[in-house]
């Protein structure tokens, strides 16, 4: 039995391109990327790696910059929703964040400021993770149904996704809200860096010269619904049809390199969707820009595709890498290009790999409707792929 | 849920009254459960592989790889390597440090490596998930896994509670949100489940997250209504009910519930493990191992947002092969 789906009541972005999908599928229609650099973080790359943060809202070092974040795209999503904060349908609901980095701004703060006054402090405990976040966003809206934060790497709010559509579809909640928020921080940045995974120029997803991922920050909100309940208005036509989540570990930061593993999961999505690979109109890859993903990746599509792979691009040089975020926030930004009547090009794609042989779009193609996929994959092996039903663009690129 | 088999890991007590639990010498029990223990993985990681790899261990017909998904709930997660890379970025960019961060205490520190090198030693290529939410992280996996389970995306799950002892005491107190002359410890519970099989050692029959229930200063008592109400349905004529209280439920918080639950017994188990946000796991798998009466048991945790509880049930007939545990 095909599974019911699930519709989106509510989107709301919040990224380096501006806030709320439509702006930004306008500004990516418009070939914008969102690259700059650092700003409001204390490090010696800030000269040397662009990142994509958002800079349309105060950097302020002492406050949790997630809450902030997540609190904008969340009242963008309530709106569209109709619903209101503290009311008993947002009590009623379930509250599933995705994130990694947490109260990770303030905690560099005050371990910065303990360093000037102390010097070297061993065995630092920092903030508390994404949990507290969870929490506070919980209070801020007055939900009262479960609680749960999800921290699998780069697919973490993805899985808050599937986790939502197995509330929904098991009665446990007559509705859910699903928040990926991730911020840049130090530390971040110079873990990739120690990875040797940033680089200069902006990530280039699934081209010849790809050297590594572009960073960066954002949050978006979804409201989520049974489709069979008809009282909400808003982005009723956009369907969750399912999707699925798996682990392939190859290695701690790198996927099967044969795609076996990313393979598995597109294959797995479209079973438990119902959905047969053939009918797929288009693809949002997770396409970091590194040798290693945007190997596998271009791999499996093959694996599963064949040579009619559907179109596909990475936003990811629009966007940056939003990690745990990445979630919510591609799905948003990319069902706002959707709506918009196109399917993006892949920035910063010029030349096909050809130890890979596969071929992302090179200009925005028309959208006319149909079942999309949307892939994710993180460290850890983490793969999530989901599938959505979206109409018929407005506009025609 | 059917638990097919549990393991878990309790902490050694403490060298003096009111002091800390002990961290365990981990080395045997990786000899015995983890032969071929990955190198330089943090200690969160450890206590998860063991717990897990044990756990399978147990099971007699193993896992179906394929459709078996892992849930580990953690509070702290992997605060020590996470700590550690801070403390090399922020002394870097402080001009207090020499060198770039370590790239494998970075790796190590992303908030899924516990799960993927129990995947990889485990098998479990399902889903591979990390609750984080606090006081209530296991009780998530829990809901995660079941849930999963009802939708046929799995066929078993393994199930953890992990969290390991910071050397920062004071900070660490901070982040659970408990008072400083709190006794702290560590562990690692861990539950396989299914959803079909007949022959079991019991069930989780509900977890329950009720948020919002003890706002605005009313208590949890209209949450231990809910909760007692669930146990009234679920319980046989003449089941005996065991309440272990978890996090921030006092001698009062007890009897307040057990007031509730006719012939209820109440038994505290935090006094033999120390505080830590994931020991219900401790305390929920132990009902499964050797020893525990067949019954209705009940965890209750407040916590900041409300309080969880997990009711389930240890079956009379059925006795778990256990192995030598912590």
């Amino acid at each position: 039995m095909i599974p019911a789906p699930v519709r989106i009541a509510g989107i709301g972005l919040v990224s380096s391109l501006g806030s709320g999908r439509a702006a930004v599928a306008t500004r990516i229609l418009a070939g914008e990327i969102g690259l700059h650099p650092v700003a409001g973080i204390i490090t010696p790359l800030k000269d040397r790696v662009p990142v994509s943060q958002v800079r349309d809202m105060d950097v302020d070092p002492e406050r949790p910059r997630n809450d902030e974040l997540a609190l904008e795209a969340l009242r963008q999503a309530l709106a569209e929703a109709g619903l209101q904060p503290r009311s008993p349908q947002v009590a009623a609901a379930a509250l599933l964040v995705g994130s990694i980095t947490g109260d990770s701004n303030v905690s560099e703060t005050r371990y910065r400021g303990q360093l000037a006054h102390q010097g070297l402090v061993p065995n630092v405990t920092i903030e508390p993770p994404a949990g507290r976040v969870a929490v506070r966003l919980a209070e801020e809206l007055g939900v009262a149904g479960p609680v749960l934060t999800t921290c699998s790497a780069c697919t973490s709010s993805a899985n808050a996704i599937l986790t939502a559509i197995h509330m929904l579809r098991q009665g446990l909640v007559p509705r859910a809200i699903v928040v990926g928020t991730d911020i840049l921080t130090a530390t971040l940045l110079h873990g990739f860096d120690a990875l040797m995974l940033l680089t200069p120029d902006g990530c280039l997803p699934f081209d010849r010269a790809r050297k590594g991922i572009q960073v960066g920050e954002a949050a978006a909100a979804l409201i989520l619904e049974l489709a069979d309940d008809d009282s909400r208005t808003g982005c009723r036509d956009v369907l969750l049809l399912g999707g699925a989540s798996r682990c392939d570990p190859f290695h701690m930061t790198a996927s099967s390199p044969d795609g076996s593993g990313a393979e598995a999961v597109m294959r797995a999505a479209c079973e438990q969707s119902g959905v047969e690979p053939s009918a797929i109109v288009a693809i949002k890859a997770h396409g970091t820009g590194t040798p290693d993903n945007d190997s596998a990746e271009g791999h499996a599509l093959l694996r599963l595709f064949g040579d009619r792979i559907p179109p596909f691009a990475s936003i990811k040089r629009y966007l940056g890498h939003t990690m745990g975020a990445a979630g919510t926030v591609e799905l948003g930004a990319f069902v706002g290009c959707l709506e918009a009547g196109f399917v993006p090009a892949c920035a910063g794609f010029a030349e096909v790999d050809p130890e890979v042989g596969v071929t992302p779009l090179r200009n925005h193609a028309p959208f006319v409707g149909g079942i999309v996929m949307l892939n994710y994959f993180g460290f850890g092996g983490n793969s999530v792929s989901l599938l959505a039903k979206v109409p018929r663009g407005e506009v025609v690129a | 849920m059917k638990v097919l088999a549990a393991w878990s890991l309790w902490p050694t007590a403490p060298a003096s009254p009111g002091a800390d639990f002990c961290a365990q010498d981990l080395a045997p029990l990786e000899e015995r459960f983890v032969p071929q223990r990955p190198r330089r993985v943090g200690r969160h990681a450890r206590l998860a592989l063991i717990g897990a790899s044990a756990c399978v261990s147990m099971s007699p017909d193993g896992i179906p790889g394929s459709r078996t998904g892992i849930y580990l709930g953690s509070g702290i997660g992997n605060g020590a390597e996470e700590g550690l890379v801070a403390e090399q970025v922020i002394g870097l960019t402080s001009g207090l440090a020499q060198g770039p961060a370590s790239p494998v205490h970075f790796a190590n520190s992303v908030s899924n490596s516990a799960t993927f090198y129990a995947a990889r030693v485990t098998g479990a290529r399902g889903p591979n998930m990390v609750v984080s939410q606090e006081e209530t992280s296991f009780e998530g996996a829990l809901m995660m896994a079941d849930l999963a389970l009802r939708t046929g995306e799995v066929d078993r799950a393994l199930v953890g509670g992990v969290d390991e002892y910071l050397p920062d005491r004071e900070g660490l107190v901070l982040r659970i949100g408990m008072p400083g002359n709190t006794v702290l410890g560590e562990g690692s519970g861990w539950l396989l489940v299914g959803r079909d099989e007949h022959e079991t050692s019991g069930e989780i029959l509900e977890t329950i997250l009720l948020a919002g229930e003890s706002r605005g200063g009313h208590g949890p008592g209209a949450a231990f209504d809910v909760i007692a109400a669930n146990v009234a349905r679920l319980r046989c004529a003449g089941e005996p009910v065991t309440i272990f209280p978890g996090l921030r439920v006092d001698a009062i918080a007890s009897a307040l519930l057990a007031s509730r639950i006719p012939g209820a017994k109440v038994t505290p188990y935090l006094d033999r493990c120390g505080v830590f946000e994931t020991a219900s796991a401790l305390a929920i798998a132990e009902v499964y191992g050797p020893g525990a009466l067949p019954g209705l048991y009940l965890h209750v945790t407040l916590c900041r947002l409300g309080v969880a509880a997990v009711l389930f049930r240890r079956n009379p007939a059925y006795v778990m092969e256990q192995p030598a545990c912590g």
